[in-house]
């Protein structure tokens, strides 16, 4: 077990949980899945991170289908802020300021559209090509938006990812120019995962601009607490020394 | 001497067999028993299966049979034990391949044991008499438990049904034999099969309480399978009439038409209250299977039998008389071997005739014979003489081996059969438990109308989107989306679909939450629109009316209505294609509106850490200025 913030992490899961139940009601009968989704997400030393989704559509049944409407809803949740100091056992639901979005298959572009609704957004697409029987249609949905929580010496990307389809492969890439500190489930140049309707999975990376391993826990408290020991250590020296 | 001349032709007839002579077959029938139970699970069905096999060992004739020894290959299966036993004598099980201890040399010698891996023993075995041997197959080794010998595809002309209405729907049984089982079973099986469809409001009976209402069944009728006949009867586990369905005489055959379908529509009411679930899959009833075909599923094969019936041997003796020498010391002897059963065939295999002296003590002469001799009921077989000189009397010995032949009206027969297990409820164990989605929260139907309109221009044809929630509860926004084909063109639109007084509007406009296009949406089509309804409220009927002021006014139907014009070579079968975007939908070809959940929850409290941080190193610099 890795030492967590694990109130928070409760408050956060729950939350998310509550969000994907509040949009999703599952399939009376499977007639789609997403039998392969891409998750590519580049780091900048930007404000933003670039994410690129590859998704693929599998057509269960024998008709033909035409998946029109699509929804990626995005919301960002964090704990409240002071400045620049995260306020614990708080949290704050918003909106997410996407841009630059694009979609696309092959060369033929797809319509989206962004619109904001109480406390998320989302990037509707539109797909009017059908998929035969059994057969898998793929597209990509690209946009830049905020999704890293900031420190000083640290940055922290956690990503929740559900469906009320079944996501059968599910593989997440990350790229930073930073050193990855930490990160759960642990990664392996990629998260992999498969994730059943209505239920939402966790993917946690953490970066540094200090030379740093990857450790079992958070960077930032490895990093900042033995500051604070060597800190009082000098402290308590200093002033017994009067 | 004339003592020896008086006993010169004398005759010993020693019966082996008493009993009363009756043409008496020998049936061994490896029997095996299959339960099944299928299950919809929403995209399938699943199985369950269980087989149990039994060897039927049974004296079917008027003749009683005596030291029956069968030899059997039991194959996938976890052991031979007993079953059924009325036998005069009992019986015993010996397991493995080598020689049961009380097995006689004779049989040992003339039974087939290839791949033999138990040997059953019957000393006597009277008419009508049976042993029973019971032997639970391996269904996981045989990679069956969860499979079926033959699969159920079931689906219905709606994928779903509203709550609280009364709905008809049309049910397709398909019923076909699973070739990977049927293949690695020896031979080329047809099957013969009946099958009865029971509806059921009894939660305890594969069915559901919830119906308040259910059947009748109407208008059944088959394909394929041989010439099935069908037939109504009322069901026990629903309160209407003509709430069953028998189908009989289906054949099934291997490599063949190995299916059958059986179509029926049903009528049902189901009470699920709105507010508990948005959906729940339904049972309705189910249909037991019944089944049998020769062959089984196991392997296990009945290698050889050995029994024998009624016979009798007699030995004749005759001598002395003079030999080259002039002296009385030639004797003759020879065996009678007399088949004395009345149907039964034999193979007279050995008989060994020898002569002793009159005390017995003392072996004078003997010999072998090995006739091959088929034996038919009250046929015998009389070995050539035995010769020797002897100045005695000898007394003279004949032993013989024979046992049944495999003959299916003489002999020992065997039969191997597969059938469905017997359930005393329900009749056969082979059970199918089938469901329905029944919705109970909105549920969307699309019509689409595709009329021509003379009035309005050559090859004008108006287009009907009939939009219903005839579901019990509001409907979240609705899309519905549309494609024209090549060759056609909107006709008499205007860039509102709002003003009815052209060939584009919905109606009710109030309903009108917004429309899209796209070129080439795919191959056929120039042209892709969509439009998106504010949410509509629960009750249509249904009926895809594209004139009910009552439904399009409360908002229960709404009505997206265009014009278009064919020219060239235009088809307007290609016309009817329309979809819907809501996840509960009529239309099984709906396509939910998938939604993927993604952002960021990501804390980092290293502000706060640094915050400490930056105290503590504050208060050391404190400690450090104070002791300067």
């Amino acid at each position: 077990m890795k030492p967590m913030h694990s109130c928070v992490r409760l408050i956060g899961v729950v939350a998310i949980i509550l969000f994907l139940a509040q949009v999703s009601s599952s399939q009376p009968i499977k007639v789609e899945e997403i039998s392969d989704y891409k998750i590519y997400i580049n780091i900048t030393s930007d404000s933003d991170v670039e994410v690129k989704n590859e998704i693929t559509l599998r057509n269960l049944i024998d008709k033909p289908l035409v998946p029109g409407i699509g929804e990626i809803r995005l919301q960002k949740s964090h704990p409240m802020k002071v400045g620049f100091i995260s306020v614990p056992f708080t949290e704050v639901k918003e909106k997410v300021k996407v841009k630059d979005v694009r979609g696309y298959s092959g060369k033929t572009n797809i319509n989206v559209r962004v619109e904001d609704e109480g406390d998320y957004t989302s990037i509707f697409y539109e797909i009017w090509q059908p998929i035969e029987p059994k057969g898998e249609y793929k597209f990509i949905i690209e946009y830049s938006a905020d999704l890293i929580e900031r420190g000083i010496f640290f940055k922290t990307l956690k990503m929740p990812v559900g469906s009320d389809v079944d996501i059968r492969n599910l593989e997440i890439f990350v790229n930073s120019d930073w050193r990855l500190t930490y990160s759960e489930p642990e990664m392996d140049n990629s998260w992999h995962a498969s994730i059943p309707a209505n239920h939402i999975a966790f993917f946690t990376a953490e970066f540094s601009v200090l030379p740093l391993p990857e450790l079992p826990i958070r960077g930032y408290m490895v990093f900042w607490g033995a500051v604070i020991i060597a800190l009082t250590v000098i402290a308590v020296v200093l002033w017994r020394r009067r | 001497m004339v003592k020896l001349k008086w006993l010169g032709v004398s005759v010993v007839i020693i019966t082996i067999m008493m009993g009363l002579a009756s043409g008496a077959p020998l049936e061994v029938n490896v029997e095996e028993k299959v339960s099944t139970f299928a299950e919809y699970d929403g995209s399938g069905f699943t199985y369950a299966t269980n087989v149990t096999g039994y060897i039927n060992i049974t004296n079917t004739g008027s003749d009683d049979l005596y030291d029956i020894w069968v030899a059997i290959n039991l194959q996938n299966a976890i052991s031979l034990s007993s079953s059924f036993d009325n036998s005069s004598s009992g019986f015993t099980i010996y397991s493995g391949s080598s020689k049961p201890p009380t097995m006689s040399d004779r049989v040992w010698n003339n039974i087939n044991k290839t791949n033999v891996n138990y040997y059953v023993h019957i000393p006597h075995l009277k008419q009508n008499e049976l042993v029973s041997l019971f032997y639970d197959v391996n269904d996981t080794a045989l990679g069956i438990d969860s499979s079926s010998l033959f699969l159920i595809d079931e689906k219905y002309n709606v994928s779903k049904v509203p709550a609280n209405r009364a709905i008809s729907w049309r049910t397709y049984l398909n019923i076909s034999m699973n070739d990977t089982i049927f293949n690695s079973i020896t031979g080329t099986q047809t099957v013969s099969m009946s099958v009865n469809k029971y509806l059921s409001q009894s939660d305890s009976d594969f069915g559901s309480s919830n119906w308040t209402t259910l059947g009748p069944i109407s208008n059944p009728q088959t394909q394929n399978g041989g010439s099935p006949t069908t037939s109504l009867f009322d069901s026990p586990y629903s309160t209407g009439g003509n709430d069953g369905l028998l189908v009989e005489s289906i054949t099934l055959s291997e490599g063949g038409v190995d299916y059958v379908n059986i179509s029926f529509t049903v009528t049902g009411n189901d009470s699920i209250t709105v507010n508990r679930t948005n959906y729940i899959l339904e049972p309705f009833g189910f249909a037991t299977i019944g089944f049998s075909f020769d062959g089984n599923v196991s392997g296990t094969d009945i290698v050889d039998v050995f029994a024998v019936g009624d016979a009798s041997i007699a030995v004749s003796k005759n001598g002395p008389s003079q030999n080259a020498s002039g002296e009385w010391v030639v004797w003759k002897g020879n065996a009678t071997i007399t088949n004395k059963a009345s149907g039964l065939t034999y193979i007279l295999t050995n008989v060994d005739v020898w002569a002793t002296s009159g005390d017995f003590s003392t072996n004078i002469y003997g010999v072998s014979f090995t006739p091959s001799q088929i034996l038919s009921p009250g046929g015998s077989y009389t070995t050539s003489d035995m010769q020797f000189e002897y100045d005695g009397v000898p007394v003279i010995w004949a032993n013989a081996t024979f046992k049944l032949i495999k003959d299916q009206t003489n002999g020992w027969w065997e039969a191997s059969n597969t059938r469905n297990a017997t359930n005393a409820t329900y009749g056969s164990d082979f059970i199918v438990v089938e469901k329905i989605y029944v919705i109970g929260t909105y549920l969307l139907k699309v019509t689409k109308h595709v009329i021509p309109n003379a009035t309005a221009g050559d090859n004008v044809f108006d287009v009907y989107l009939v939009v219903e929630n005839i579901g019990g509860e509001k409907s979240p926004y609705v899309y519905i989306y549309d494609m024209i084909p090549d060759n056609f063109t909107e006709y008499n639109w205007d860039a509102s679909w709002i003003d009815k007084d052209d060939g584009n509007w919905v109606n009710k406009t109030a309903m009108f939450a917004g429309n899209g296009s796209t070129d080439n949406p795919m191959s056929g089509y120039r042209k892709g629109y969509w439009w998106r309804l504010y949410p509509m409220t629960a009750g249509a009927d249904g009926d895809g009316s594209y004139s009910d002021a009552t439904e399009i006014n409360n908002n229960q139907s709404v009505v997206v209505f265009y014009q278009m014009n064919g020219s060239g070579e235009f088809k307007v079968l290609d016309a009817f294609i329309v979809g819907l975007d809501p996840m509960f939908s009529m239309n099984e070809q709906t396509s939910p509106q998938i939604k993927i959940v993604t952002g960021s929850s990501a804390t980092n409290y290293e502000g706060v850490m640094a915050t400490a941080s930056a105290i503590i190193g504050a208060i050391a610099i404190m400690g450090m200025v104070r002791r300067k």
